[in-house]
């Protein structure tokens, strides 16, 4: 046959082959499971390819054959169809089309070349053949739904300045490919000035990035430097991810995995476990496989990883970062300017203290909005009650409407979670014990539908929270009676309609199994106190027989930064939260007496408040000899009132309140003074360096007078 | 072109472009400083025109020849790029 009809009848044949490569790419593109269209373009590059060869077109076949290798890895799901290498394949086509081209332009079919394009083409095929590409990556990718960690380590040729090429181009096309985590520069092979060659490059560089790319558009960006320079890709989603495994892990593995005890322990252990219905810490150390310390520690460990794990993300209006991000600026502005005036000799005093000032307010402002960040609107909370409550008055036969109130109002993220289920608890206590039943309501002349209002507000740096019921209100007298029942109080104590109220948080004023409808309502009413003071916050109670009862929720604003009031005690110096603080009165001019069995007493004008030294508490060297004033301090817990004698007062300050074991590195001797460790809630670190402890008002209460004598 | 010159400040000010292009010259330029022993020596980049990862590369030399030298003024720009390759710490 003549070889120029030969030539044409190829020709020909390629242009539908090449549109039916295109046509499936385009169908892959949008639906890149349709294994129709991966057939149908194998099959095109297939024949292309063939053909190629019956031409003697030698550079066809050799683009071809790489193309069709690739594309056969698809075929049999090697590498997942994803928009890089549809890029490429499309590439390819385009690299076909030019050949293609060439060839009806000559006779000489042989003679033809790959141009740059198209080996530039063939090297971004490439990494689709390694089997570092394969399936093993494919399922991994699968399995973290495609998101990954890639930890990138660079070490480039000398010379790839020379090249043309900069890292800062790289790092720029890997920011295409997803989220630069980090840059580190490793500056450890940078010789002195004097011995370096100025025009090589000695740093190396360790990249973290986020991206849902295959590995392959990783190593494609570094195409035209990996010759020779060091690339290595380490995907490192599973360390990263180290802390969600760890919150998950059954308390058993994690043993396992610090060597405490063995998998067979477990197995042996998790069998007893359910014959014996204990926790399986428990079974563990009455088999003698491990300590109890060590139970602990993993238990500790699971805790934290839980507690990193809850925090760690959190939802941000934009607004507020991009006010965060405006003050970054001035920050920027200010301290250049102060920098400038710390290098003007002949700047006055006075502009010097106007410069420190304005970083001060913006330091300020700053620490604001960053708090802002952390603010959630309480909505989120609310929200799930509707639902509990719906299904809760089904269950009851009771009708309810929930009403919620200053949904909008924001409270620091940690304490919106924590709070959830105290209220969730108040919120079922108001549906079962505080309504009464859609009879009951109508004989008592109210609407059978009852009332329930979730309320929340700021007010100064507090966040109020009310939960009120138009129920049916609860009976001072007949908590009274059960109090007395209980021995909670004497025959002969005189309490106020406020203290009468605050029985119901005690501890064992009521319990689960004799719910009745008055002392319904102090079930678990302990615990909501405690988890509230956890919080730094507290709560009271008002009610109007009949007429319904409310529970309010005083809360500071954030956790992380709270007003206190700096008090020294012997060589000590400790923080009491502003929140607690009602007065202060000059031991001088006040009357303190010792009652016989109820020790120090201090006269408030006429009113007689207990009163604690916090020198006994903490065993400070006593200060007394040395003060000539000692300083009672009044202060609220979420019981009564009283007075704290401390020997000075130092001021008030904003505290950042930092968790003990942060502030200390020493935990073994904080262990040993556990119990002095009630009446401490966390630690601060004062302007000068030193460590202030902040006291927990109702810890010192319990230690002083005990949870209520 | 690249130049340094000294101001009564006792700084170093960098004026020009330090790129691969310039990268030769920087260095004698900044071994030729350094020969003096300057006492106290801060480098001012707010004449820089433009940085790249070899220029970047030979102020970082040059600053660890000293136990403390601030750099300052570096033009926002220049900064973007020393931030994409990890030196704004090591360098600023």
């Amino acid at each position: 046959m003549d070889p120029n009809v030969l030539r044409d009848i190829f020709l020909t044949e390629s242009d539908e082959l090449i549109s039916d490569l295109e046509h499936g790419l385009v169908t892959l593109e949008s639906t890149p499971g349709d294994t129709d269209a991966i057939h149908r373009i194998f099959r095109a590059a297939h024949t292309l390819k063939s053909n190629a060869g019956m031409v003697g077109m030698d550079s066809l076949v050799r683009f071809a054959h790489v193309a069709e290798n690739v594309l056969s890895r698809v075929r049999s799901n090697e590498i997942p169809i994803e928009l890089p290498l549809v890029n490429v394949l499309f590439r390819s086509v385009d690299v076909l089309k030019g050949l293609l081209a060439a060839a009806a332009a000559t006779a000489e079919l042989d003679k033809i070349v790959l141009d740059g394009a198209a080996e530039q083409t063939l090297k971004a095929l490439t990494p689709y053949l390694s089997p570092s590409t394969g399936a093993a990556t494919n399922r991994q990718h699968e399995g973290t739904r495609g998101l990954k960690l890639l930890q990138i380590d660079l070490s480039f040729a000398p010379d790839i300045f020379a090249t043309g090429q900069d890292p800062a181009f790289l790092i720029t096309d890997l920011e295409e490919l997803g989220q630069v985590l980090s840059v580190r520069a490793n500056t450890k092979h940078l010789p002195s000035l004097a011995s370096m060659n100025p025009e090589e490059c000695y740093l190396d560089w360790r990249i973290l990035l986020r991206t849902e790319e295959p590995r392959a558009s990783v190593e494609n960006v570094f195409l035209f430097v990996m010759d020779r320079s060091k690339l290595r890709i380490e995907d490192v989603t599973a360390t990263h991810c180290h802390l969600d495994d760890l919150a998950e892990s059954p308390l058993g593995e994690l043993l396992v995995d610090e060597g405490l005890v063995s998998k067979a322990d477990v197995a042996k252990a998790l069998d007893q476990q359910k014959a014996q219905q204990k926790r399986i810490g428990q079974v563990l150390v009455e088999m003698n496989a491990t300590d109890a310390t060590a139970v602990d520690r993993a238990l500790r460990k699971q805790q934290v990883a839980r507690q990193i794990r809850r925090s760690t993300s959190i939802r941000v209006d934009t607004e507020k970062l991009d006010r965060l991000v405006n003050l970054v600026g001035e920050l920027a502005v200010s301290i250049a300017q102060a920098n400038q005036l710390s290098r003007q000799p002949n700047a006055t005093q006075a502009v010097r203290i106007q410069a420190v000032e304005t970083l001060e307010q913006i330091g300020r402002d700053l620490q604001s909005q960053v708090m802002s960040v952390r603010m959630v609107a309480i909505a989120e909370t609310f929200s799930r009650f509707k639902r509990l409550t719906r299904d809760l008055a089904q269950e009851l036969g009771k009708h309810v409407f929930l009403e919620t109130l200053g949904d909008e109002t924001e409270l620091d993220k940690n304490v919106s979670e924590q709070l959830a289920d105290p209220l969730k608890h108040m919120v079922r206590n108001a549906v079962a014990h505080g309504l009464e039943s859609p009879a009951d309501r109508i004989q008592a002349g109210k609407s059978d539908t009852g009332r329930i209002l979730l309320r929340a507000q700021q007010c100064q740096g507090y966040v109020v929270i009310e939960i009120s019921d138009d129920g049916r209100g609860i009976d001072p007298d007949r908590v009274l009676a059960k109090a007395l029942e209980r021995g909670l109080i004497g025959e002969r104590d005189h309490l106020t309609e406020r203290q009468i109220y605050d029985l119901l948080f005690l501890p064992g004023f009521s319990t689960a199994q004799e719910v009745n409808e008055i002392s319904g309502r102090g079930v678990g009413l302990d615990v909501v106190r405690k988890n509230v003071a956890d919080l730094h916050g507290s709560i009271e109670v008002e009610s109007a027989l009949g007429k319904g009862t409310t529970f309010r929720i005083k809360l500071p604003l954030t956790l992380a930064i709270i007003e206190g009031m700096n008090v020294r005690v012997g060589p000590d110096t400790m923080t009491i939260p502003l929140s607690s603080v009602i007065e202060l009165l000059s031991s001088n001019n006040t009357q303190v007496n010792t009652f016989e069995g109820k020790g120090e007493l201090v006269d408030v004008r006429g009113e007689y408040l207990p009163m604690v030294r916090l020198s006994g508490i903490f065993e400070s060297a006593s200060c007394d000899a040395s003060t000539a004033d000692p300083v009672i301090v009044v202060v609220e817990s979420g019981n009564r009132r009283f007075g704290v004698m401390v020997d000075r007062v130092l001021g008030l300050e904003q505290t950042v309140v930092k968790p003990l074991r942060q502030a200390f590195s020493v935990v073994s001797s904080l262990d040993h003074n556990y119990r002095k460790l009630e009446a401490v809630s966390g630690a601060t670190i004062l302007g000068d360096g030193n460590i202030a402890l902040i006291l927990d008002i109702a810890g010192v209460e319990r230690m002083a007078f005990g949870a209520l004598q | 072109m690249i130049e340094l010159h000294s101001n009564q400040r006792g700084q170093l000010a960098v004026i020009g472009e330090a790129t691969i292009f310039e990268a030769a010259r920087l260095r004698d330029l900044l071994l030729g400083a350094l020969q003096q022993r300057p006492a106290a020596v801060a480098l001012d980049l707010a004449g820089l025109e433009a940085l790249d990862t070899a220029g970047a590369q030979l102020l970082l030399a040059f600053k660890h020849e000293f136990a403390a030298l601030s750099v300052q003024s570096c033009p926002p720009k220049l900064r973007e790029h020393l931030e994409k390759i990890g030196l704004t710490s090591l360098l600023l």
